[in-house]
């Protein structure tokens, strides 16, 4: 076969520069470039920018905000590809924009490993003032462990100054169950809701703290103290419609509504066993590790602890 | 030596620097990175687009088409070998003719797309060296982001 590779105009002849304009266009998968060939070393060059390629992707087609979460997601995380992140955005694990039908989710990330426990994970969602069904559920292989789970949900403003509240202090059983949350600029509470008067209580604390019309950052968290396998945590945010808002006292609001944004979040937590680190690495995908991040990474404040 | 047009030869960034700093456009202007027969296909696309305007910005991403966006002149312009086809992509970037340049680039991002690797291999003669288990340990560290 003739040796392309030394020819002037084979196309792995071709300056790095070149190649990166012939795929700069995001039409091609990684693996099918990454298998082509592995002595020829510039083209390998390439396939090294390739990766920064599709941060240039992301920068063109996101919003500020969301390539500067990228980029921090990046950076704690420098094994994850930007055509992951990309692929991770394109299935809506989260969404980088914030235009007027989409929120920019921010989710809690972190590759690292369970490697101890208690473990927490969960994730966070920059919103919009507006009214919010937050539904969640739990799937555990071992259903006898489900009391030993605790929840908890909180909001947090700007400054992360952080209030929460343990779910299960109001739940009768960890399945699926909705609840009404309201973000009103200036106020957060639930709606017939028993944890309701917990909130009105932190409401006093948020006011002077909270800025009418900014975004919110709120989430969701779960927390484990004792090792628990199969564990598949989703969380969606849903966007009510005029129909469910129930803060009917300032009709204001109700220019300010947006649509429904909806984003899922699915972690599973494998099987600890003996594996070393290096190997849960391996065999935890990256859209298992989303949204997994141990005790103590988390922002402080008011956080009850989840004794077993 | 060849003849040409200023408005034809200034699609050449490269060129029309030049001659502003000659001051002259009837000087001679040499080439030295790119062949005669090369050249004329770059003059010909040049005479065809002599008209159309310079993106100001090469960034400009509104200005960026898709892939498979080729005007049809340039289709077939762009429908020569391999070997041509690679020159003409140098002598863009040498000659600094972005537009040439990305319909050079678009052509063999079409080229690529929709290939699979060793139909990639196939159109460029790129002789696989991976051993079965190395390419399946790649496909395998790639395939959970794919189709996106």
């Amino acid at each position: 076969m003739k040796d392309i590779a030394n020819a002037r105009t084979s196309i792995l002849s071709l300056p790095l520069e070149i190649l990166q304009l012939i795929f700069l266009e995001p039409v091609f998968q990684l693996s099918d470039i990454a298998v082509l060939t592995r002595t020829c070393r510039r083209f390998q060059d390439c396939l090294v920018t390739y990766d920064e390629i599709w941060r240039q992707y992301l920068e063109k087609e996101y919003t500020k905000e969301g390539l500067g979460y990228a980029s921090k997601v990046k950076q704690e995380s420098p094994e994850i590809t930007w055509k992951q992140l990309c692929a991770a955005m394109t299935y809506q694990w989260w969404s980088f924009t914030n235009a007027r039908d989409n929120y920019d989710a921010l989710f809690q990330l972190s590759s690292k490993p369970l490697r101890q426990f208690p473990f927490s994970m969960g994730c966070t969602m920059r919103v919009p003032p507006g009214t919010y069904a937050v539904y969640w559920s739990l799937r555990i292989a071992e259903v006898s462990s489900i009391r030993s789970l605790n929840a908890y949900m909180s909001y947090k403003d700007e400054k992360t100054e952080c209030t929460r509240f343990r779910m299960t202090d109001f739940c009768e059983s960890m399945d699926e169950r909705p609840y009404l949350w309201t973000v009103t600029g200036t106020n957060v509470f639930l709606r017939e809701n028993p944890a309701m008067e917990y909130l009105k209580e932190n409401l006093i604390l948020h006011q002077d703290k909270t800025h009418k019309d900014q975004w919110h950052t709120i989430g969701l968290e779960l927390r484990e103290t004792r090792y628990i396998p199969n564990i598949e945590f989703a969380v969606n945010y849903v966007r009510l419609e005029k129909i469910f808002d129930y803060s009917t006292s300032d009709e204001s609001d109700d220019d300010d509504m947006r649509w429904a944004y909806c984003d899922t979040l699915k972690a599973r937590i494998f099987p600890q066993g003996n594996k070393d680190v290096e190997e849960l690495n391996r065999i935890l995908p990256i859209t298992d590790r989303i949204a997994m991040f141990s005790q103590g990474e988390r922002v402080s404040g008011g956080v009850e602890s989840a004794a077993i | 030596m060849i003849d040409t047009e200023k408005d034809v030869a200034e699609r050449s960034v490269l060129i029309k620097n030049m001659i502003e700093d000659v001051g002259d456009a009837s000087t001679e202007i040499p080439i030295p990175n790119v062949t005669a027969n090369v050249l004329k296909k770059v003059l010909e696309w040049c005479e065809h687009h002599k008209g159309d305007p310079i993106a100001a910005n090469e960034d400009d991403t509104d200005a960026r088409k898709k892939s498979t966006d080729i005007d049809e002149w340039d289709q077939k312009f762009m429908q020569v070998d391999q070997e041509m086809l690679f020159e003409i992509i140098l002598a863009a970037n040498y000659l600094d003719i972005k537009a040439l340049l990305e319909v050079g680039c678009k052509t063999v991002a079409n080229m690529i797309k929709g290939k699979t690797p060793e139909e990639i291999r196939r159109t460029f003669n790129i002789q696989n060296d991976f051993t079965p288990e190395e390419e399946a340990q790649i496909r395998r560290e790639n395939e959970w982001a794919e189709d996106r």
